[in-house]
């Protein structure tokens, strides 16, 4: 099988659909091989763009492109069970909902996926488990701290807890767990420490909403409210209030593994996105960001602001797998085939699937590394 | 030829994407119900009426009933000490008919009398010296937060709630003020809608015995860091007499939890009345 340069990282790749180093589909290269077309597609999906604002991609890129689809499914039938809620009314219901939306979702993920099927399933149960019991501590701490608003001269000492203050906190908490995990040397993937900075994130979020909302449940099955506003208020807090949380911590953990698990000469291969200070600020600066659009905005304006804010966090976080995991590829050579555990189709065993642009880092470590049966080799041939 | 057209089937997934689906939609019911469940639990019982429906109602005796072969107690003496203003006299009027030989005498009114004494304060005084308006409140019931010559705010030494009283000149009407802080409080209270509860009726909105207008509203108010804290409700008045447009407003925080054999907010409201009885419009006459 004679080689190709690929567009996309340069390298000398066998001529597949899709290169095995970077997973960018090789078919302009292959239709004109002097035509270089810089198109980005994210490595742990490849029928998509690397700037797309996808949910369920980035914050799940070890699922196969089918059962993407089935997680996209999950997300919108419990956005309408909560919208649902809201709508008729019974607003401490639609709270709950809304708090456990997107941690359900990751628990789904990690179960369905079984990324660490060789490693004790406690890791990433007590990464979850650390969210929750550090999401329930600052959700009594802000009960105490945070107080409510209201009338009267605006302090800007409160304004300031509140809104910077606070979200530091948050961000110090949610990203505590994981760190301890860092020292870990066979968690050595930029995947394992998006996958434990968000997974910490959106259990930190779900259970302080919980927690610091506990009144509303006291105040019967449908208090009165308008709901239309409450459904914009259970979009904010389900949706977009976990996806920064969990961009911004997901994105941080990853530099920080990239920074002290890759190898040397890749430490800054990514630039600013792959150093831990440069990703600090960055992730300080957009729960801060968030923070003050929730102290400062109304709901409506609040909501559109934290909606862009999430946009951003998902497309860095994005960006960081996607770059990580070109970054890994380089340090892995070619060794024999194996069958792609997302098409079942035989590629050299790499990076990324010849047949249908998978990263194969980012399938679970077990589909990884199975053998090729004896079928599967007579196929190839 | 851009990205392939018909990529190849999936690999078998571990689990189905019924199993995914259900068990997804499951969870979510099963976290409901338990949610359900906690708020039932919860839930604040519905205040006790003072009087049955239907029957008289009147306030229990507060002594214990006289045997009737005993004599009845003597009246209470009144008090010694002399009221310092005699009361002013009332009108003068001079009779249609005159008896036979009798001749008009022309009637002097009475100048009205002016006291000299010092206000009779049953709390602490609290004085707007630009706008010349004044009420009286009691510190061991609310604490002064803030201050301005239109606006003082209180918070509630005992329950989680607020009351604002803010006046402007006469040019803004009562609804208009009412707008307005209503405006304040959606800044920090989502989903706002008029309580519709007959138990939380405003009845005959009037401050310093003037006559007003008002309502009452719920929502679920805001921690200063945006998250919902707890259902709240939101008592606004105001009136004017001509110079001055007051409004008095009394949040709540939790309205309908009981406390005793009420609510909450009934509480609260009871403890404002205070301010609405001393409030003095115009402290110059």
């Amino acid at each position: 099988m004679d080689d190709i340069t690929c567009n996309q990282c340069g390298n000398q790749v066998p001529r597949l659909k899709f290169c095995i180093r970077c997973g960018d589909p090789l078919a302009d290269e292959l239709a004109a091989e002097s035509v270089r077309e810089d198109r980005r597609r994210f490595a742990a999906a490849p029928d998509e763009r690397l700037n797309a604002v996808s949910l369920v991609s980035t914050f799940f890129p070890q699922l196969p492109r089918a059962e993407m689809r089935t997680f996209r499914l999950a997300f919108a039938v419990g956005v309408a069970i909560v919208v649902g809620l809201a709508l008729l009314g019974f607003y401490p219901i639609a709270l709950a909902s809304a708090a456990v939306l997107v941690p359900l979702l990751f628990v789904l993920y990690l179960w369905d996926v079984d990324i660490y099927e060789d490693e004790p399933r406690l890791v990433i149960g007590a990464t979850m488990l650390w969210g929750v019991v550090a999401g329930v501590a600052y959700g009594w701490l802000a009960r105490g701290q945070v107080t409510a608003s209201g009338f009267g001269h605006t302090d800007l000492a409160d304004t300031l807890v509140a809104a910077v203050g606070m979200p530091l906190l948050e961000g110090v908490l949610m990203i505590a767990g994981p760190l301890v995990l860092l020292r870990w040397p066979r968690f050595n993937d930029v995947l394992d420490g998006a996958t434990f900075g968000a997974a910490s994130a959106v259990s930190f979020s779900g259970a302080h909403l919980i927690v610091q909302s506990l009144a509303i449940f006291s105040a019967g099955l449908r208090p009165a409210g308008d709901p239309l506003l409450s459904v914009i208020q259970m979009l904010s807090l389900g949706v977009l209030q976990p996806v920064i949380a969990a961009g911004a911590i997901g994105a941080f953990a990853a530099a920080l593994w990239l920074r002290y698990r890759a190898p040397v000469t890749d430490r800054h291969a990514l630039g600013l996105v792959g150093q831990p200070v440069a990703a600090l600020l960055g992730a300080a600066a957009l729960l801060v960001a968030a923070g003050l659009s929730k102290t400062l905005l109304m709901l409506i304006p609040q909501t559109l602001v934290l909606a862009a804010i999430a946009a951003v966090a998902l497309l860095w976080l994005r960006r960081a797998l996607h770059l990580g995991l070109l970054q890994e590829s380089r340090e892995v050579a070619v060794e024999g085939d194996m069958r792609c555990p997302n098409c079942g189709l035989m590629t050299p065993q790499h990076t990324f699937c010849g047949q249908c642009g998978i990263s194969l880092r980012a399938v679970p470590a077990a589909r990884r590394s199975a053998k090729p049966d004896s079928a599967a080799k007579a196929e190839a041939d | 030829m851009g990205f392939p057209s018909a990529p190849p089937p999936p690999a078998p997934t571990r689990k189905s994407s019924t199993t995914i689906i259900a068990l997804f939609v499951g969870g979510m019911l099963a976290l409901a119900i338990l949610a359900v469940v906690f708020v039932l639990f919860n839930q604040p019982k519905a205040p006790e009426a003072d009087c049955e429906p239907g029957k008289v109602c009147a306030p229990q005796p507060s002594l214990p009933p006289v045997p009737s072969n005993q004599p009845s107690p003597l009246p209470s003496p009144l008090p010694s000490v002399q009221p310092s203003v005699q009361p002013s006299p009332g009108p003068t009027t001079v009779p249609a008919t005159l008896p036979p030989g009798a001749s008009a005498t022309p009637v002097v009114p009475a100048p009205t009398p002016v006291s000299n004494s010092p206000i009779v304060l049953s709390g602490e005084l609290w004085q707007s010296s630009a706008l010349n308006y004044s009420f009286e409140y009691d510190p061991n019931r609310w604490s002064l937060q803030d201050s301005t010559d239109d606006t003082a705010v209180f918070y509630s030494v005992r329950y989680d709630a607020q009351l604002v009283i803010r006046a402007v000149p006469a040019q803004t009407s009562p609804a208009e003020l009412i707008a307005q802080q209503l405006a304040v409080v959606d800044t920090f209270m989502v989903g706002r809608v008029k309580d519709t509860d007959d138990y939380d009726a405003l009845l005959g909105p009037s401050i310093g015995y003037v006559d007003g207008e008002g309502d009452v509203w719920s929502g679920v108010v805001l921690s200063n860091d945006g998250t919902p804290v707890a259902p709240g409700g939101v008592t606004v008045m105001a009136a004017t007499d001509g110079r001055l447009t007051v409004s008095v407003l009394v949040l709540v925080g939790s309205p309908d939890a009981q406390v005793g054999s009420g609510t909450q907010q009934h509480r609260v409201r009871g403890q404002a009345d205070e301010f609405l009885k001393s409030f003095d419009w115009d402290t110059r006459s």
